[in-house]
């Protein structure tokens, strides 16, 4: 393989994954303290550490939760 | 469920299951560190680190894969089961303690960024022998940990049971690329075959598991595959107290429970994890999941508030001593009138 | 199945039957995980004695030379030794050099330098490492005496199989340093500017004949030869002895991504 090429894989690879983590993570601050509870009444009462838990799910999984909580409106 | 979430729901079997685990953990290292000490002085401590966690992910991730199938052949294995996700969790933690400490070790200090260097030091990715493995390794990584952040039951609830069961089903593209990942790097550092006949072994055994396991079920499946409006389940007396028999109906799998003289059918399906409902037994008046214990009431396949899970329900006819399911299911959580046998 | 073998994740007793499974499960893994433990490391390995004193740092004093690799010429443990150098980390010490020529107007021989690093050693090999970067230099003073490199060149091309390695791996800072698992921190390393080494074993596998790697015109060809680190290679090229350092210079491969394993015993080629 070219190495051209493969440092151009890996660099859109890493960048479209560096930015889809960061927006991730702006939008897990949201999720984690409002979205979640929105989405699901069992979070409301929750301990802290809940929240903790899943927050890296809702960086992961933004994507997703952003089109429940749209479709839910 | 629609009670409040709990961050882990601990008890005293789960806490003595985690000891179990976390006791497992402990002798492996224990064990790799001291024969490397004494045997192998010469290594470098970060090379015992990396390859102690590497090994132990890996172990891990084979007792992790075979809980499934052994509870399938006996039910007796269940209680491995039921805290598997403790067991996903930590094998993750230590895969990742392998992954950033080789990556620190091999990849850091360097002229480029080390997430980068995975990708881009070794290039012969046309190549098998000389395949970048670290790549693969990256990869499986991302899977397990995206299965590890997801295992809470609130994910389950949120994602849908479907969304996540496949998300969780990734687990055997992460295996396979750990499978290669060990075969193309450590393996192949080593001169000795010895290490490759084990992790075959290893492989083809995970993999004869699973398909012996697939092979019993579908012939489940098969025993009524006709489109008939009624299938046949057979004598009530098949049916122990309290238990169920599992039909196949029209593809989908329905579990008829015997309880105080009375038959009730359901969907087999747990909406939790898609426990199979027909291995489980009725306590206290329901339906009880043999993996996490979900209830439903075997009269409407509804679960005892608070909870909000359903199944669907089936009518049921008795002719000539023998039990019929209807082919066509009711909207989940319909009341049925049991039928009464005796 | 009986009675009281159903076990629920809620439950906070499980029944005997199950509890026993649970153990036997337990028992059967942790034997088979140990078993898999042993076999692994019996077959692992051998690995050879290395040493890096992390968190030591020596100070020596010598001529520095900058051919065939940048050195400091001086005596360790009684004994005369040319002791190669390179940065902290994946890198060269070449930015040391440099800052060195400044100060001494580009000559090298004809000054004293006092050096301090953390000390590398293996295959009977020292290499040292110049942790502070510039700040390893700690004096630098004319000398009168001037000392004379021994040259021999042998002319004629040779070929040569081994492993290229990164020395400063593989004399000491990780163990093992070689092969398939190493080999993309080795071409870290050597793209950081580390001089590669051809490492050659001799009959019993045993690491014993070091080669630093040129091309013809002597100068370094590092980022042409990354892609056959950590695989057996052979060389076709001159070599020469500069003061008891081995050299072996070749004409770099045109195109290194075009990558062919020689039937030669599985042997790439580079450098034909
Ligand atoms: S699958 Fe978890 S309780 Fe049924």
């Amino acid at each position: 393989m070219d190495r051209a090429l493969v440092v151009w894989l890996t660099d859109s690879f890493l960048l479209s994954l560096g930015i889809y983590l960061l927006l991730g993570t702006a939008f897990s601050i949201y999720f984690v303290f409002a979205g979640a509870n929105r989405l699901d009444p069992g979070v409301k009462d929750a301990p802290w550490h809940f929240r903790l838990i899943i927050w890296p799910g809702s960086v992961l999984l933004w994507v997703t939760l952003l089109t429940k909580l749209l479709k839910k409106k | 469920m629609s009670v409040s979430y709990r961050s882990i729901l601990w008890n005293k079997q789960k806490i003595r299951y985690d000891k179990g685990l976390v006791l497992f953990i402990l002798i492996f290292l224990v064990a790799f560190f001291g024969i490397h000490l004494v045997f192998h002085s010469n290594v470098t401590i970060e090379t015992i680190i990396i390859r102690a966690f590497g090994l132990l992910s890996l172990v891990l991730l084979h007792v992790i894969l075979t809980i499934g199938p052994l509870t399938r052949i006996n039910p007796r294995f269940l209680i491995v089961l039921y805290n598997r996700r403790h067991l996903g969790v930590t094998m993750f933690l230590m895969a990742l303690i392998h992954g950033a400490f080789s990556m620190m070790n091999f990849h850091g200090l360097g002229d480029i960024n080390p997430i980068r260097s995975i990708f881009l030091s070794n290039l012969q990715y046309q190549s098998v022998a000389h395949f970048p493995f670290q790549v693969l390794g990256f990869f499986a990584l991302l899977i397990l940990g995206l299965m590890a952040v997801t295992s809470h039951d609130f994910w389950l609830k949120n994602l849908g049971y479907k969304t996540w069961k496949a998300l969780h089903m990734m687990v055997y593209i992460a295996y396979g690329l750990v499978i290669l990942h060990v075969v193309m790097g450590v393996i192949q550092n080593e001169t000795s075959i010895v290490l490759f006949a084990v992790i075959l072994t290893a492989f083809f055994g995970i993999a004869m598991l699973h398909l012996l396991v697939a092979v019993r079920e579908t012939t489940t499946d098969q025993q009524s595959k006709l489109n008939a409006e009624w299938v046949l389940v057979g004598a009530p007396e098949e049916i122990k107290e309290s238990r169920a028999k599992i039909v196949a109906v029209s593809g989908e799998r329905v579990a008829i429970f015997l309880y105080q003289g009375m038959l009730s059918a359901v969907n087999n399906v747990c909406r939790h994890q898609g426990g199979p409902l027909g291995e489980g037994k009725i306590i206290d008046g329901c339906i009880t999941c043999p993996w996490h214990g979900y209830q439903y009431l075997p009269g409407n396949g509804q679960s005892p508030p608070p909870f909000t899970e359903k199944v669907e329900t089936y009518d049921l006819k008795l002719e000539n001593g023998q039990v019929w399911v209807n082919a066509q299911p009711h909207p989940e959580g319909t009341a049925v009138e049991p039928l009464k046998i005796s | 199945m009986e009675e009281n073998d159903f076990y629920i994740g809620w439950q906070d007793q499980a029944g005997k039957t199950s509890k026993r499974r649970l153990l036997d499960f337990f028992l059967v893994s942790i034997l088979l995980a140990l078993l898999f433990l042993l076999l692994f490391s019996w077959v692992e390995g051998p690995f050879q004695k290395s040493t890096f004193e992390y968190g030591k740092l020596t100070e020596f004093s010598g001529e520095v030379i900058d051919y065939p690799v940048f050195a400091i010429k001086t005596s360790h443990k009684g004994e005369d030794r040319t002791i190669p150098l390179v940065g902290f980390g994946k890198f060269s010490a070449n930015p040391v050099l440099r800052k060195l020529k400044e100060r001494t107007g580009g000559k090298l021989s004809g000054f004293e330098i006092r050096l301090r690093g953390t000390l590398i050693y293996a295959h009977g090999q020292v290499w040292m490492e110049l942790t502070e970067g510039e700040e390893s230099v700690i004096a630098v003073a004319p000398k009168s005496t001037v000392d004379t490199l021994v040259l021999e060149t042998s002319g004629s091309t040779i070929k040569l199989t081994g492993e290229i390695v990164d020395p400063k791996c593989f004399f000491g800072v990780m163990n093992p340093a070689v092969k398939k698992v190493h080999k993309s921190c080795a071409i870290r390393c050597i793209s950081g500017g580390i001089p590669p080494i051809l490492a050659i074993r001799d009959r019993d596998g045993e690491f014993q004949d070091f080669y630093f790697i040129r091309n013809k015109a002597g100068q370094y060809i590092n980022d042409k030869i990354l892609q056959y680190v950590g695989i057996p290679v052979s060389l076709n090229g001159e070599v020469e002895q500069v003061d008891g350092l081995k050299v072996i210079k070749i004409d770099p491969p045109s195109n290194q991504m075009v990558y062919r394993p020689l039937l030669d015993q599985g042997i790439a080629k580079c450098g034909t």
